[in-house]
Parts: structure tokens; sequence; C-alpha cells
């Protein structure tokens, strides 16, 4: 443990990483007492968002899984929190189990054919491009399961000992915890021997399997906890907004996601979570002066990034630092 | 140790490899030559689990490899350096010896404590004389370097059979010189099987010399009777 203890120690002593780090969780805590409720309800978003691109990028950038359902995997996430509350009057934090093992066995499912039977990278991007598109679907159509095109509403965080999460500055501080700890987690993963794995596997697969490694089995294993990471994102999220609809599984947030990730350095870990963090919070600022604002900046930002800057803004901070 | 017997290879009509017989024994210095197109890579691509063969079987310690993934057959301990050097552009020698050393096996305990190879990282590279590159990036390696550093990386797996496939391509006189000097280095420890064009590279080091032509063997003998070998003169030595 003290050697991934000392990897996180040297990332946060690192000159302006670690002064870039602090001020930004510091900026986080205090947040609260020095913004309105409204702008810390679009924080909250902001970082939950943070935490969905990091978990993209474990599949698309660490991995090289190209991923079209992430936002199928967001959807189960919250669909399973607001089945169990609205649906079933059952304990908020049920939902969160039951998201995690649903997430997590649909997408052993959805991979291990194309991944451990090697059909092709192509089929996996087609597998989960119809799963994203099935489930996208099935949420219409499944009216007495899914609520429909209404969703399931409404989903109100329960009180936690004498906090009521409900309200929005205690459910900032619990997304903060959630993400917090799932980042950091995920941060000491991938700087160990099994982020390396995956850091090496994909420069060459060839080598990896001749030194004896099963690169299959960990690229199914990056991409099932990438799908479940999507789905606890998604289980957060549902309790901001308090409603789990269809839109949670559009194709548009699977796109969204991709850019962010595309924008912040596909495999830089901290890139995506700040592009997701920024890019979320310009589309509310520019939702109430440019509605079609956002979706025009994407969009260039998109095609932009991937001719001129193809390893993201924290790619290339890195390549400058080597 | 390693006991290849009546090994085929078939693609469609091509008999790449046919009925070879080889067995390479317990701590000897194997040679594998032949004209390119004999069928040297593919026996080794068939050895270590790359290809699966037509028929024949391939039995290291009496346990037969044939079905085996690579990765599993490198685990029982056949480790493989390759014609191309394969290695990893933005990893460092050290990182490529570190992740040779570990158990492949052991993911999830990587995740809980990492293990510290630091010693036996510095042995290794010593060996291959990268003792002072291992914080180099291995894009930034010249090609003699990446070629020792391939071999190093099979010395940091727990093999007992190592197989060389054209380890001196691309070496000046100096680095093969150097090549000579570590597989020498190796042979107390060490099975090894290596297919080289450079003879003068494998009579110095063989024990005994397998020459294929044609996908067949043509012949199985010491160093010094293969070159007097009336046939082998012909086919490969242009005599």
């Amino acid at each position: 443990m003290n050697a991934h203890v000392n990897s996180l120690r040297q990332y946060l002593t690192d000159g302006n990483n670690r002064w870039i780090g602090v001020l930004f969780v510091l900026a986080l805590l205090v947040l609260p007492m020095v913004s309105q409720e409204y702008f810390v309800g679009i924080v909250t978003k902001a970082v939950i968002f943070g935490l969905f691109a990091i978990s993209v990028d474990i599949a698309l950038g660490y991995t090289g899984l190209i991923t079209l359902a992430p936002a199928a995997f967001f959807g189960i996430g919250a669909y399973s929190v607001a089945k169990v509350v609205v649906d079933y009057d059952a304990s908020y934090w049920l939902g969160f189990p039951i998201a995690i093992i649903v997430a997590a066995v649909v997408a052993f499912l959805i991979g291990y054919v194309p991944i451990k039977r090697r059909i092709g990278e192509v089929y996996f991007v087609l597998f989960t491009m119809a799963f994203g598109v099935i489930v996208y679907d099935f949420t219409f159509v499944t009216t007495s399961f899914t609520g429909g095109s209404n969703g399931l509403a409404y989903v109100s965080p329960p009180m936690f000992f004498t906090i009521n999460l409900a309200e929005t500055v205690p459910f900032y501080y619990f997304s903060l915890f959630v993400v917090g700890i799932l980042v950091v987690g995920l941060y000491l993963l991938l700087r160990s021997d099994y982020g390396r794995i995956l850091h090496a596997s994909r420069q060459n697969e060839v080598r990896m399997r001749y030194l004896g490694y099963d690169t299959d089995r960990e690229k199914l294993l990056a991409w099932i906890i990438s799908a479940t990471v999507s789905s606890i994102a998604g289980a957060v999220y549902v309790g901001t907004i308090g409603v789990a609809s269809p839109s949670l599984m559009e194709f548009a947030l699977t796109g969204e996601v991709i850019i962010w990730v595309v924008v912040g350095g596909a495999g830089t870990f901290v890139g995506p979570f700040i592009a997701a963090f920024v890019l979320s919070l310009l589309e509310n600022y520019l939702g109430s002066v440019w509605a079609e604002g956002y979706l025009i900046v994407l969009g260039v930002l998109f095609v932009a990034f991937i001719f001129l800057l193809p390893e993201g803004i924290m790619g290339r901070l890195q390549q400058g630092e080597d | 140790m390693l006991a290849i017997e009546g090994l085929t290879k078939t693609f469609d009509s091509v008999v790449a490899v046919d009925d070879v017989d080889l067995e390479v024994r317990s701590g000897e210095i194997h040679g594998l030559i032949g004209p390119n197109g004999a069928g040297k890579t593919t026996t080794i691509n068939l050895i270590t689990g790359e290809l699966q063969p037509t028929s024949g079987s391939v039995r290291f310690k009496d346990e037969d490899l044939v079905g085996l993934s690579p990765s599993t057959i490198a685990r029982r301990g056949i480790g493989r350096s390759f014609q191309v050097v394969q290695y990893f552009p933005e990893m460092t020698v050290r990182e490529h010896l570190h992740l040779a050393l570990r158990n492949p096996s052991k993911t999830v305990r990587s995740v809980l404590a990492g293990e510290d190879y630091t010693d036996r990282i510095e042995s290794i590279a010593s060996v291959v004389h990268l003792e002072n590159r291992l914080d180099i990036v291995a894009k930034n390696l010249s090609h003699g370097e990446k070629r020792f550093l391939d071999i190093g990386v099979v010395l940091g797996l727990d093999s007992e059979v190592i197989l060389f496939d054209e380890p001196a391509a691309g070496l000046n006189t100096s680095e093969t010189n150097e090549l000579r000097g570590v597989i020498e280095d190796l042979r107390s420890e060490y099975t090894i099987l290596i297919i080289e064009h450079d003879i003068e590279l494998v009579r110095s080091v063989a024990d005994r010399i397998t020459v294929l032509q044609n996908g067949s063997v043509l012949a199985t003998e010491s160093p010094s009777e293969i070159v007097n070998n009336p046939e082998v003169k012909e086919v490969y030595l242009g005599e």
C-alpha cells in the first residue's frame, strides 16, 4: 500500500499540481459558504459529470475500448436508484448496490465476446452502440417498468442521521464525498501495477501476452470498472434532478462525455474530469444566454481537438513536462 | 526439456512446417537455422502458442502445450524474444523489467500492495548492459539497446526455456559480440533455442544445431558436424 500512497503523495507534491489540486478541493469545500444554492446545485452536477468522464476515460483512454454506451450505464445507475425509491418505496441506499451489480453484469455480458473472444475491436463498438440504442428505446416502450417518456419521479434523497440529503447543500457534500472517494480510489488503481498493465497493453499487447499477462482479462476488468463507475455517477446524479428519464440515456450524453474526454485528454485521468467540470458549467451559463450555443461549442471543440490537439489539453501539458 | 514431435503447420495448400521433430535438452543452447522461409519463426510461433499446429505435439517437461495461449505458455516457463523487437515505446527500461518481474496473475494483489523489484531490475539491467539506461523511455533507446531490452524482459520472466528469434538482427559487430557474451552468461541458468542468420554467432554459442529446409529438418548435429555436412553446405551455406 505504501507504494501507492507514495505515488499519490508524489503527484500531490509535484509543484503546480499540488497547489492547483489543493486550491480546487478547497474551493469546492467552501463553495456553499460563498455562493447561492442555485450555483451549488450546478456545481454538484459538474462534479458528478467529472466522475462520469473519468469512468469513460478508463475504457477509452486507458484501455483503448471505444464505448458508445456510457449514457446507457449512467442511466442504469439513475434508474436503479429511482426504481428502488419510486416503485418499491425501498431504501435509497439500496439503489447503489443494485446499480453496481446490474452495470457490472451487463458490462460483462456486452464485453465478454468482443474482448475475450477477440472478434475485433469494431464489434465492441457495435455491441455498445446497439446496447445504448436498445436501452434507450427500452425506457420508452416499457412504460410500466420505466415510466416511459415521463420516467420515474420523484427521487428524493433521504435523511442521513440528522442531515437532510434532499436539500441542495447537504447533497452537494454527499456528492463530493462519493466522487472524492471514487476519484482517489481510481487514481490509486491506475497508478498501481494495474494501471501500468493497461498502459503497456495499449502500447504493445503482443509483448504483454508473451510476458504471461492475460490482456483480455485485464481489459474486460477495466471495462467493467468503467461501466460500474458510470452507473454510480448516474445513481448520484438522479438525486440532484429527482427524476430518472430517458434523456439520461440519450446518445447525446454519450457524445458529450466522449468530447469531454477528448478535450481533457484521453488517458490522463484528471483532464477529462476538468473538461467535464468546466464544460458542464459552460453549458449552464450558455443555456441562459444562447440556448444552442453549447452544442455548437462542443461540436467545434471536438473537430478542433481531433485535428489539432488529439492528445487533449492535459495530454499536451504532460508531453510538455516530459 | 522441450520435445517437438511430428509438428506440422499448413496454411491452405502451403506446408510451412512439415513433420518436424526437435528436442531441446535441459541446459543446452540449441541453434535453429535455415534459409528464409524454412519455417524457423513458424516453429517458434507454434511452440509459444501464437499459432496452433495442424498436427503434432509440443511437450515441455512432459506437458503438452498445444492449445494453450501464449500467456499461459509464458507463465509455464517459456519466454521469447522477437525478430522485430517488441517493446513499450512510452515506458522506461525500469518499467519494462518491473512488468516482466511481477507475477501476471496477481492483478488484484498488486493494487493492494506494490512490490519492489529494484534489486532484481538492477541485476537484470546489468546482465544486458542497460544498467545506466534504466530511466530512459524505450523509444529513445538505440536499436541495439532495444534488442538487449527485449532479452532483459525475457530474463525477468521466471523462464526455464528462452526462445531467441534472430536476436542479432540489425546489430553491428560490436553489439553482436556483446550479445554473444550475454548468451554465454545465460548458459548456466537457462535452456535456450536460438534462431539466427548469423551462422558464426550460432556456431560459437550452440551445443547442437538443427537445420530446417522447406519446413523439414535437414539435420541436427553439433556445430562442427553441421558446417561439414554436405547437404547443409549445399542448401544453406551455399557451398
